[in-house]
């Protein structure tokens, strides 16, 4: 059999039983194993199977992954995040816009300490959607503006995509977070401007209603802590890994144990939240580390097919001007975050692309940040913006109408953040390069 | 027929720009054989290239890297025995020497038999690395008590145990892994040829240098299995062996250039070598035990795992011997060299 | 019944105990090395970061997997399915069951053939200065794999036998 007829029959094997519901990772095993065995027998599968499994399954890098969504766990449980929204509705004196503001701000936040996307969005369709709409935005908007603030965690630090790209690449994972931040606040920036211009609003609502029950001054005092203490976290988790002092493996690890400890103290958990995040954190990861596994499988059928090579020299012609290599690929990542999970995209895509962009001279680095940007938008897009869908379906909303004005955010930040990105690459490598 | 070469590192590399590279050019234009590369363990990770030669998965392994089989290729851990005043082109004439002698360790069987062709495999020595060192990000080593505990990164068995008769505590992992490790003082330091910082950017991370001991160096094979060499005409397995040791000397040559390279860089920006000669005296004597301490307990080791340890450890202290190098005064005692 | 509460227990038990148990160890690992370096400046857990990557986080993937399929949380494309009538939806579901399940039993035969190879030769790893045994932590790996086909043969007979909860143990997750 040809390597060409090969390619398209593992190729058709993927289309096929993703479309038909296969969860992702068994379509990865799936196809790479039937592309082995096709392209060079059986016999090497026994060389393969076992050590890529064993030995992706310990990578370090990637023992950072449940560390962080452990640190999110803790606060998501001891109602942290609900209370930081409250303070800036306060602040805000309950007017439209600004609520909206502390919304993609909530969701930045909560984008910094947890991994999925879909999962903020979740939460935030429950905590900020219904503030959002008593003060005038529509039913359909709130929910967008709640799915736009969720997808912020794939591009805030700390992402866990980065961390899967880092550990596929050897970037520093570090690295990422710190080039990351750049973009991310533009990102942040941009979505004000579409809340602006594409705010929703019923008519004849009126703005700046302050709710029936003014809030209890312990209950003042109680989000008022709440702030500090993310405060604090912030700062042990940043700047400890951004001043040089601890890994991010070790900042990870600082930040859940501080948000455990806390959480305990303030008295906002027992030790029954403690359990159900340690066990919600590891199913996640193991969920993740599938995709992972699936895809080393897939990747070595990749290798062995020659594919990147052969894409290598069909881009050779573009090679001279990585601007335009960076946009196709970029593209490719958008594409490919419509579709799946962006865990899925990033271990599927990278080791595909790889040698392109280091034939190209791409500094990696930047691509890491990019291309989770990309997958970021992806999230808010049809026909399977996660984040998009997880709002929807929190509230057990129709998911048409919420994608539609998410991905006008998504337009918008795709238009100005990649151009920015392309034709401005210090954007993101200017800070990594000068803190230590 | 082509053939499926795999390294377990990238281009940038000297084993895969400056070894596996050039011998797939200069096979190909000397001989009817074609190679298919795949480069940076996209087809075998580095440790794994015996199952991979077994099993099929490529037919040649440039390199195959020996110390990353745990266990596996016991005795070829002789050249990361610390040595004096040796450099990659002494250390690869050596192990050449080694791999060609028909001096039985034990049972009839030498050091070529013993690692390679009772595992069916033909095997070529590649460049080796040039002298591994002890390098910091900044703490200066002229005292023993400066290493007491120090957390230093350890590469292989043979690190972790020199790290510990240092004093020190070793820590195992990867290079690549160790750059984040070593900026974030998770570890102090690594050992680590001067010639590979530039595969990991370590020239602006590492400041302090011992020079003049070499921790050993790296070595690795060129590797086929005795089934894909038996698939050679005559005419192929000639150009083969003149090519692989051509190859090799060259890329030894060019190994020992860039230390002295990378040596003057990262000096300019302010790096610091300093000889073993001009260490203070108890600072030197830890050392040189430490150094000579490796070489026992690696041999108690050995032989208490029924490997001939002693028999390849003594012909090894004399091959370096030959070639310009020495071996630690307490070792070559030990071995009742002189 | 009493069988699949059996193994309803021993998946929750592995993920939330001991996989959750792992999570707790890695974080306390680190941040004790952590306390060691800064504030009595050594190692107090030499070997620490070896333990995490050979022993802790695999252990942790591959106990907290087999819940983490069963509870439907793999990642899919459901758009399509879920629009199907629900006939052809479960024959479709089916389809994808047995070939799902001939996928993980190619795994599950290589998985357990390199596990047991590594027991019977007691496979080691280093860990500081130390040499531990590493071929337990193999060894769950046809473990977990195993464990995910017996879900797999469950959700099959249901689909195959067509009644309605056909679908609740492949309902999409996040
Ligand atoms: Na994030
Ligand atoms: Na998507």
């Amino acid at each position: 059999m040809s390597n060409t007829l090969i390619i398209w029959i593992v190729l058709a094997w993927f289309a096929v039983f993703l479309v038909l519901g296969q969860n992702v990772a068994t379509v990865l095993f799936g196809a790479g194993m039937l592309g082995i065995v096709l392209m060079v027998g059986i016999d090497v599968l026994g060389g393969l199977l076992g050590p890529d499994t064993f030995y992706t399954a310990s990578i370090y890098s990637l023992s950072i992954v449940p560390l962080y969504l452990l640190m999110a766990q803790m606060l998501l449980r001891g109602g942290v995040i609900k209370d930081l929204f409250q303070v800036g509705h306060r602040l805000s004196g309950y007017r439209r816009f600004p609520l909206g503001v502390a919304t993609i701000v909530t969701g930045s936040l909560l984008g910094a300490v947890s991994g999925s996307g879909a999962a903020s969005a979740a939460s935030l369709a429950s905590l900020a959607s219904p503030e959002l709409e008593r003060l005038g935005y529509t039913r359909r908007f709130s929910l967008s503006l709640s799915a736009v603030a969720g997808s912020l965690s794939a591009i805030i630090p700390p992402s866990l995509i980065m961390i899967i790209y880092g550990s596929l690449t050897t970037v520093p994972i570090g690295h990422l977070f710190i080039g990351a931040i750049g973009p991310g606040v533009l990102c942040v920036l941009v979505y004000m401007i579409c809340l602006r211009l594409f705010g929703e609003v019923r008519p004849g609502v009126e703005d700046g209603v302050s709710p029936d029950q003014p809030p209890a001054p312990d209950e003042t005092r109680r989000s008022g802590s709440a702030f500090a203490f993310v405060l604090g976290l912030m700062v042990v988790v940043f700047g400890g890994s951004y001043g040089g002092i601890v890994t991010v493996a070790e900042a990870g690890a600082l930040g859940a144990f501080a948000a455990i400890v806390g959480m305990l103290l303030m008295r906002r958990v027992g030790a029954r939240d403690l359990f159900l995040a340690l066990s919600e954190s590891v199913k996640i990861t193991a969920t993740l580390m599938m995709l992972v596994l699936g895809a080393k499988i897939f990747a070595r059928f990749l290798s062995f097919s020659q594919l990147p090579n052969e894409l290598l020299s069909l881009m050779q012609p573009t090679l001279d001007s990585p601007r335009l290599v960076a946009a196709i690929l970029l593209a490719v990542f958008f594409v490919g975050g419509m579709f799946l999970e962006s865990a899925a995209v990033i271990v599927l895509l990278v080791p595909i692309i790889l040698p392109l962009l280091q034939a190209a001279g791409i500094d990696l680095l930047w691509f890491g940040v990019s291309a989770s940007m990309m997958i970021a938008l992806g999230l808010l897009t049809p026909p399977v913006g996660l984040a998009s869908f997880a709002a929807a379906s929190a509230v057990n909303y129709p998911a048409a109408p919420v994608f539609r004005a998410a991905s006008m955010f998504a337009l918008a930040a795709g238009v100005v953040v990649t151009s920015l990105l392309i034709f401005y690459p210090a954007l993101v490598t200017w800070l990594p390069a000068r803190i230590q | 027929e082509n053939l499926r070469i795999s390294a377990g590192m990238g281009q940038q590399h000297f084993w895969v720009g400056q070894f596996m590279d050039p011998f797939i050019k200069s096979m190909q234009a000397q001989s009817d054989l074609t190679f298919t590369p795949f480069y940076s363990g996209s087809l075998v990770t580095p440790g794994r290239e015996l199952g991979a030669l077994k099993s099929g998965i490529v037919s040649v392994a440039a390199p195959l890297l020996a110390p990353y089989h745990e266990g596996q290729f016991p005795l070829s851990d002789v050249t990361q025995l610390p040595t004096l005043n040796t450099n990659s082109v002494k250390e690869t004439r050596a192990l050449m020497a080694l791999m060609a002698s028909d001096q039985t360790l034990v049972d009839g069987k030498t050091f070529y038999q013993y690692e390679l062709g009772d595992k069916g495999l033909r095997g070529w020595a590649v460049g080796a690395t040039a002298a591994y060192s002890l390098s910091t990000t900044g703490k200066v080593l002229d005292d023993p008590d400066d290493l007491k505990g120090l957390p230093m990164r350890a590469g292989s068995t043979l690190h972790t145990i020199l790290l510990q008769e240092l004093g020190a505590t070793p820590v195992t992992m990867t290079s690549a892994d160790s750059y984040e490790a070593l900026s974030r003082k998770t570890v102090e330091g690594t050992i680590l040829s001067v010639a590979d910082w530039p595969s990991y950017s370590f020239q602006e991370l590492l400041k302090y240098t011992i020079t003049g001991l070499s921790m050993g160096h790296w070595e690795s094979y060129l590797a086929v299995t005795e089934k894909t060499w038996n698939g050679f005409t005559d005419d192929q397995r000639r150009t083969w062996n003149e090519v692989a040791k051509k190859t090799a000397m060259d890329n030894a040559a060019y190994i020992d250039q860039l230390e002295i390279q990378v040596r003057k860089d990262t000096a300019a920006k302010g790096a610091t070598f300093v000889e073993l000669a001009d260490l203070p005296e108890p600072m030197r004597a830890r050392l040189g035990e430490a150094a000579s301490r490796t070489w026992v307990r690696w041999i108690e080791q050995m032989e208490k795992a029924g490997h001939p340890g002693r028999a390849a450890a003594t012909q090894w202290a004399r091959l370096i011997r030959e070639q310009g190098g020495e071996i630690p005064d307490g070792a070559a005692r030990y071995l009742k060299l002189d | 019944m009493t069988f699949w509460r059996w193994i309803d227990r021993l998946e929750g038990g592995l993920a939330s105990v001991g996989a959750g148990l792992c999570l707790f160890l890695i974080m306390m690992i680190t941040v004790i090395g952590v306390f060691g370096r800064y504030v009595l400046g050594m190692d107090l857990i030499p070997g620490g970061y070896n333990m995490i990557e050979r022993i802790a986080f695999p252990l942790l993937v591959f106990w907290a997997v087999p819940l983490g399929h069963r509870q439907g949380s793999f990642p899919r494309f459901d758009v399509l399915t879920e629009r199907l009538p629900a006939a052809l939806s479960r024959a479709l579901t089916a389809l994808v069951l047995i070939v799902e399940i001939a996928v993980f039993m190619i795994l599950f035969w290589y998985l357990a053939r390199f596990a047991w190879e590594a027991t019977l030769s007691a496979r080691e790893m280093q860990i500081g200065t130390r040499l531990w045994p590493v071929w337990p932590v193999m060894l769950m790996m046809p473990l977990a794999f195993g464990l995910m086909l017996l879900e797999m043969f469950r959700l099959l007979w249901k689909a195959l036998r067509g009644g309605e909860s056909g679908k609740t143990g492949l309902a999409s997750g996040r």
